[in-house]
């Protein structure tokens, strides 16, 4: 298994959570996304035109999108099938729902991080404004969702890819000039993901303290 | 004055909140043995936010260059750079008065007068409604709270000049279901009235 | 030893003398060179734009090559140098020449620039990072440092009034990976060297030649008093990593330093000695800031107080 990786992507982190979280054993092909945008030499457009970052190669099937490399991970090596529950049809929805979400969250927190640290043109305003929107929501459903006992996106027991998706951007958000000082639902989310078995960091991430049972 | 700045339940194991009152920047922790900090939310060393560093249940370790400050006092109890000398004891964080009470913990910039809401007859163990967070002045909340027909404990926390935080609390609601409802009501009511106060602000 | 200290050069000291027309702008930064870009990062014959001490300005390179650099509002020509990898550009009367790092001209090294990376920081809170090492076990973990190894012995800083430059030796840190070029664990040497209030470099004891050292720069573009562009210089020793890889290696670490640096208050580097509590470790940043005070710097930091 390849994966096709920059050490700064937010997109690619989700997938080297999911790749730690299930120990899965792989080999990364590293592309210089900046500043030389490697992405976009015709080598790599063959494999994928979109020029976009990540793409997991698995024995010669290979995928692009972050969101669907999660989703293929986790149908076929979580043995617990806690990652994407395929028999469970409303938390199958709800895991959607949330992906959807995170796209979002990338094309607000997401662009505004790229514009403040790496200049790519965007409408910067717009950008924090729509992640401050989407931040409020999270916020009030991490709430209530904690008031119900639980302690992830979606109502189950253990995390799902819903949470990897929507976790990067948002412990990345203050790259953007977004604080989550407003969202402490969201905060102690972010806590509780970091403690998850196999969690790792990347460039502007910090690890959880020592483990707790929350 | 008191102020409510996060509930109870905002401080979960290990957690470090980051509260804000009157523009001053708060780090807020329980340690394993109960005792909520309240601390100025900036390391001495080189200014770091605490709010970023770890509570490892006895101390609060800066995420910078691991100075850990102790529990209750604040005191600096290493600085790993030169881990055979002990810090000088002035290297201690600027304390916030901290109670915890009705459900919310209370805090305040200079010494307060009087008890959290004094005066007020609540229950001892009411329910905490949601802090919704408004982007408009506190007096502008406040005046529209005024309206508000709700069975409810208002408190406003001043967050900055141009965002507060308001604070409900209602009466203890055993039934789970019946719970979530009023919680949910209230959240609605309130965020209506959010809703209202941002766009006159805007 | 740094090659520059070797040459009998004199340094031109930076102009504090006539106020330019943006008498508003503190002199002292106004009147030096600040890099801007690097080279390889501009399209030919694209204008691109950028902030400088709030000024907005503009620069490209045209079909012959030539670099030149413009105020955005109005055109009028600024100067500009091209010194390692990057374009400099002045807002006044800056001096005869950069800083010197004659290392930059040998054939053999890796020369490039790592990464140009905006950051919501003051100029003089980034050089100040750049030069501190107690942060390596904690932020830069099993790179640079880890906490088994975190005290910071004690080293040497000379404030130079001839080279107008402060110098940190006899620096030394236990690092379990210090570079591309390393592949296991081991006390690293040191050099720290500020020759411009908003650039540092660094010169570390190479895996390849024990007799020279890896050179690594850290030119930072004061956008805002609060918010910079750093420009990453990489001038190393190594025959066998990518360019890609030693790029990502710096990346990695600049990266490990971002959250730190966005959450440093108040921004803007505070001069007063009582503002913050340095310890033994601290020698050269305390040396950085009563340098920043005899320069006359007042754009990104917060003068000390009035006696």
């Amino acid at each position: 298994m390849v994966l096709y990786d920059y050490a700064l992507s937010a997109n690619c982190y989700k997938v080297r959570l999911l790749l730690g979280m299930l120990d899965i054993p792989h080999a990364t092909h590293f592309v210089e996304i900046f500043p030389s945008h490697e992405n976009r030499a015709a080598w790599f457009r063959k494999i994928n035109p979109l020029a976009q970052l990540p793409v997991l190669d698995d024995e010669g099937f290979v995928l692009r999108d972050s969101h669907a490399i999660l989703t293929y991970l986790a149908a076929r090596h979580d043995a617990s099938q806690s990652w994407y529950p395929r028999d469970n049809p409303r938390l199958l929805g709800e895991i959607i729902q949330w992906l959807a979400f995170a796209y979002t969250l990338g094309a607000t927190a997401g662009a505004a991080r790229l514009h403040d640290s790496l200049f790519v043109p965007t409408d910067i305003e717009a950008a924090r404004t729509g992640a401050h929107r989407l931040l409020r929501v999270l916020d009030e459903h991490l709430w209530f969702a904690e008031q119900s006992g639980h302690s992830w996106l979606c109502p189950a027991p253990l995390p799902t890819i819903a949470d990897l998706a929507c976790f990067p951007p948002i412990i990345l958000s203050e790259e953007g000039g977004i604080s989550r000082q407003e969202y402490p639902a969201v905060r102690r989310w972010c806590d509780r993901v970091k403690r998850v078995p196999g969690f790792v960091v990347m460039p502007g991430v910090f690890p959880a303290g020592p483990a707790a049972d929350f | 004055m008191w102020y409510p700045i996060a509930a109870s339940d905002d401080l979960p194991f290990r957690h470090v909140y980051h509260a804000k009152l009157l523009d001053q920047e708060l780090a807020v922790w329980r340690a394993d043995d109960g005792f909520v900090n309240i601390w100025q939310n900036r390391c001495l060393h080189r200014g770091v936010r605490l709010s970023i560093g770890i509570n490892d249940g006895q101390e609060l370790k800066c995420q910078y260059h691991g100075w850990r400050y102790a529990n209750r006092t604040a005191g600096c109890t290493y600085i790993p750079a030169h881990p055979d000398k002990a810090p000088a004891r002035t290297i201690t964080n600027r304390i916030f008065p901290c109670v915890e009470r009705y459900g919310l913990i209370w805090s305040a910039l200079e010494t307060p007068v009087g008890e959290p809401a004094g005066g007020l007859a609540l229950s001892e163990k009411p329910l905490v409604l949601r802090g919704i967070t408004v982007r408009a002045p506190a007096a502008a909340v406040s005046a529209a709270l005024q309206n508000l027909d709700a069975a409810a404990t208002i408190f406003v926390q001043p967050v900055d000049s141009e965002s507060c935080v308001i604070r409900g609390l209602v009466s203890p609601v055993a039934d789970t279901t019946q719970r979530m409802e009023a919680l949910r009501h209230y959240n609605d009511l309130l965020a209506a009235l959010r809703d209202s106060v941002e766009q006159a602000a805007a | 030893m740094p090659a520059h200290l070797r040459r009998q050069r004199g340094m031109a000291i930076a102009s504090l003398c006539a106020m330019t027309e943006q008498t508003r702008l503190d002199p002292a930064a106004a009147n030096l060179w600040h890099p801007i870009a690097a080279r390889d990062d501009i399209r030919p014959g694209v204008a691109e734009h950028s902030l400088l001490l709030d000024e907005r300005i503009s620069y490209g390179i045209d079909a012959a090559g030539t670099a030149s650099v413009w105020r955005s509002a109005g055109a009028s020509p600024l100067p500009c140098l091209e010194r390692y990898g990057y374009l400099w550009t002045s807002l006044g009367d800056p001096p005869a020449d950069i800083f010197a790092i004659p290392e930059y001209a040998e054939a053999d090294r890796r020369r490039f620039n790592a990464a140009s990376v905006g950051v919501h920081v003051s100029a003089p809170r980034a050089v100040e990072n750049f030069l501190d090492m107690s942060h390596f076990p904690y932020v830069h973990t099993g790179i640079l440092g880890d906490e088994t190894h975190t005290e910071v012995k004690e080293y040497d800083v000379e404030t130079s009034e001839a080279r107008d430059e402060i110098l940190a030796t006899r620096c030394r840190f236990f690092q379990p990976r210090s570079s591309t070029a390393a592949d296991h664990g081991m006390e690293v040497d040191y050099i720290y060297r500020v020759p411009h209030p908003y650039c540092a470099v660094l010169y570390k004891s190479s895996v390849v030649d024990a007799a020279r050292q890896d050179v690594i720069g850290i030119f930072v573009q004061p956008m805002t008093q609060e918010r910079i562009r750093a420009h990453m210089m990489i001038c190393v020793l190594d025959d066998r990593s990518t360019d890609a890889t030693i790029k990502q290696f710096q990346q990695v670490v600049f990266g490990q330093d971002k959250p730190i640096l966005e959450n440093q208050f108040p921004k803007r580097l505070p001069l007063d000695p009582k503002a913050e509590s340095p310890v033994r470790a601290d020698k050269v940043s305390i040396a950085y800031r009563r340098w920043l005070v005899r320069k006359g710097i007042t754009y990104g930091v917060i003068p000390a107080a009035a006696a």
